[in-house]
């Protein structure tokens, strides 16, 4: 649900993702070196991140993080 | 708890919000000579926005158009709200539009153009004609212009609430105050004038890009005392696939794609003999429902008809969306395999409907207020892109002229601590109600079609009581546990606040027409209703009116006449109970 992998042997820790999420899933370790998935549950499956990634190294599905109820 | 520190930041225009329009109002005032311009938004500029997430299609009005046809089709056709049009609005938004496309041109954007250069210009959704720029590139030119306009930007910063000059409601605004939304630290702004430029709030229901809107502008406005109205008007219903987050839908109807119910039948006609799945989302979203409520449903938009050469010009088009759809598994190689389940998307404020009260120079009812795109009230024909880039240009030069007249800004310590202490409190309380538990409460209270959709007074008095309730019993125990989650509660605030100025709106209009039908008020009333809804906090509470729209100096008058509204008439031929 929402994104899913960051491929730490792709990801250069450059900190695109960091900075373009729009709902700040994603942050820099407390090292700072290599982005985190932090608050999952916040994801909408935008693929900001994917698209940007410059080592391809996100992966994000579409399906939703949260249930919304049908409106039937 | 993180410690609070607090930075000051004093400029002379202060833009909330960096969407087109923010941008917009940014570049503009400084061309008009402003000279320090501050736009403050909750992400990265360029990224943070609904305008950054715009598949690409951007209604088109040409100098050469004929204009009476103009307004016959945006001020008086039933898909834009037969006859509830706001004249002098729609005149400023045709007469500015081309400019505003020739100067997005110039600065970068990319758009579809004809061999020769020219733009190209197509039918899309509800009679439009649009243009096509490339997605996430509009957003990115947009920004880059913004920055190289020497304007000061501030991202990662949820702004909260209007700082006055007196320190209450209803006098000048000379500022506001937020927070870094990663750090917490509280940044308070002195402005000479302030325009918003934040107000979409799709209430984090289905459509990916809509769950950081969340209505920002609208809370504060409210807050501060401005007059507000036309929440309940216009398309405020979107649609998407009911299981993962798409777009593309223009693309996917022009190629062929049907929405269909249960039985496999295509239905739209039956609804809409004239615009059929070209019709408004409103009216898809209706149809649906209606379909559903006679016992065929689910919804499902049927894309199986699509050639090898179809999907390769998805693929080429739109690939983003082609990747969604196979992720999905709805495309295998080169075949679409199944259909896809449709639903309706509920956009509380988004592209047209509810926000701050203004007139043609985006002035709100507060002095040194002005209000653009989303956060502005708009009618039903103020296209969302198209609309938004014309009010933030005006916005921006407005506002820019208010300030150079304008005397300093002062603000009041009392008022700076009492809104700050109003944004912190979920973190100061660190314990208590989940925000997302609320926001699941509002989709259940909004969401069910009988409520937004295809909607009766007892019903909308459910929700709005559901709504109260919340506002009693959970919203004062909601908790943060770091500056994010104070975001994420301060959106929550927002949203219960903006649902139940839609609910309220909503009841209050008794009769129906696109966007807001009522099955207890059938009737397109063009004898009492050609009115907008308005309203504005009194003492607390939400004081609502009515204000006639004015169509008898209009040179396109509505007729004045009462009929059943198109969408029941054709619900009662397809067999569908109502009442």
């Amino acid at each position: 649900m929402g994104i899913r992998r960051i491929d730490y042997a792709l990801c250069t820790g450059c900190g695109r993702c960091v900075d373009l999420c729009p709902m700040d899933v994603i942050r820099l370790d407390p090292d700072g070196k290599k982005p985190v998935i932090k608050y999952l549950r916040d994801c909408m499956s935008c693929f900001a991140c994917e698209e940007e990634c410059p080592e391809n190294a996100i992966f994000v599905t579409p399906d939703r993080e949260k249930r919304i109820p049908l409106p039937w | 708890m993180p410690s609070v520190r607090e930075e000051r930041i004093e400029t002379d225009l202060l833009i909330i919000g960096g969407g087109i329009a923010g941008a917009f109002a940014a570049i503009k005032a400084r061309e008009a000579g402003c000279e320090r311009v501050t736009l403050v938004s909750k992400g990265k500029l360029g990224r943070d926005s609904i305008s950054s997430f715009a598949a690409g299609a951007f209604t088109m009005i040409f100098p050469e158009d004929d204009r009476g046809e103009l307004i016959r089709l945006w001020g008086l056709s039933e898909a834009y709200g037969a006859g509830l049009y706001d004249e002098a609005l729609l005149n400023v938004w045709i007469n500015d539009n081309y400019d505003r496309i020739l100067e997005m041109d110039r600065w970068g954007v990319e758009w579809e153009k004809t061999p020769d250069g020219k733009f190209e210009r197509k039918v899309g959704r509800f009679a439009k004609m649009v243009g096509w720029f490339h997605g996430s590139q509009m957003m990115q030119a947009m920004a880059k212009k913004v920055r190289a306009s020497g304007v000061r930007i501030i991202g990662h910063t949820m702004v909260t609430d209007l700082l006055t000059e007196n320190g209450q409601p209803e006098s000048r605004v000379t500022g506001a105050l937020g927070f870094d939304v990663r750090t917490g630290a509280f940044r308070v702004f002195k402005a000479k004038a302030t325009v918003l430029a934040a107000g979409g709030c799709g209430l984090k229901s289905r459509f990916s890009s809509h769950r950081f809107q969340t209505g920002e502008a609208i809370a504060m406005a409210f807050r501060a005392g401005a007059t507000l109205g036309r929440f309940e008007t216009g398309e405020r219903i979107h649609t998407t696939a009911a299981h993962f987050d798409t777009h593309g839908l223009i693309f996917f109807v022009v190629q062929g794609g049907r929405f269909v119910n249960a039985l496999g039948e295509p239905f739209m006609e039956a609804y809409d003999s004239e615009l059929k799945d070209f019709a408004s989302m409103s009216s898809v979203s209706a149809a649906s429902a209606f379909e559903v409520r006679a016992g065929r449903g689910p919804i499902y938009l049927d894309l199986t008809g699509f050639t090898p050469e179809t999907v390769r010009k998805l693929k080429k088009v739109i690939p983003h969306v082609a990747m969604i759809l196979e992720r999905a598994g709805v495309l295998v190689e080169e075949k679409i395999v199944k259909k896809v389940e449709w639903a309706p998307a509920f956009y509380a404020t988004i592209g047209t409907g509810g926000g701050a009260i203004t007139n043609t120079q985006c002035e709100t009812t507060l002095p040194g207020l002005y209000a653009c795109g989303d956060a502005m009230s708009r009618p039903p024909h103020f296209a969302a892109l198209p609309g938004a880039s014309v009010s933030g240009a005006r916005a921006g030069r407005f506002a820019a002229a208010y300030v150079a007249g304008a005397d300093e800004a002062k603000i009041r310590e009392g008022q700076v601590k009492r809104v700050r202490e109003f944004a912190l409190a979920p973190l100061a309380r660190g314990d208590g109600v989940d925000p997302d538990h609320i926001t699941l409460g509002l989709h259940e209270a909004l969401l069910p079609y009988e409520v937004t959709i295809i909607s009766r007074g007892d019903r909308i008095q459910k929700a709005i009581d559901e709504v109260t309730r919340i506002q009693e019993e959970e919203l004062p125990r909601i908790y943060a546990l770091d500056p994010h989650g104070l975001r994420v509660a301060n959106e929550t605030r927002s949203m219960v606040l903006v649902s139940e100025l839609y609910l309220k709106s909503r009841l209050l209009r008794e009769e129906s027409r696109e966007g807001c039908l009522r099955e207890d008020f059938p009737y397109t009333d063009n004898v009492d209703w050609l009115k907008w809804s308005m309203l504005k906090q009194d003492d607390g509470k939400i004081k609502l009116w009515t204000e006639e729209i004015g169509a008898d100096h209009y040179q396109y008058k509505p007729k004045r006449e009462k009929y059943l509204c198109p969408m029941f008439a054709a619900a009662t031929k397809r067999g569908v109970p109502w009442g």
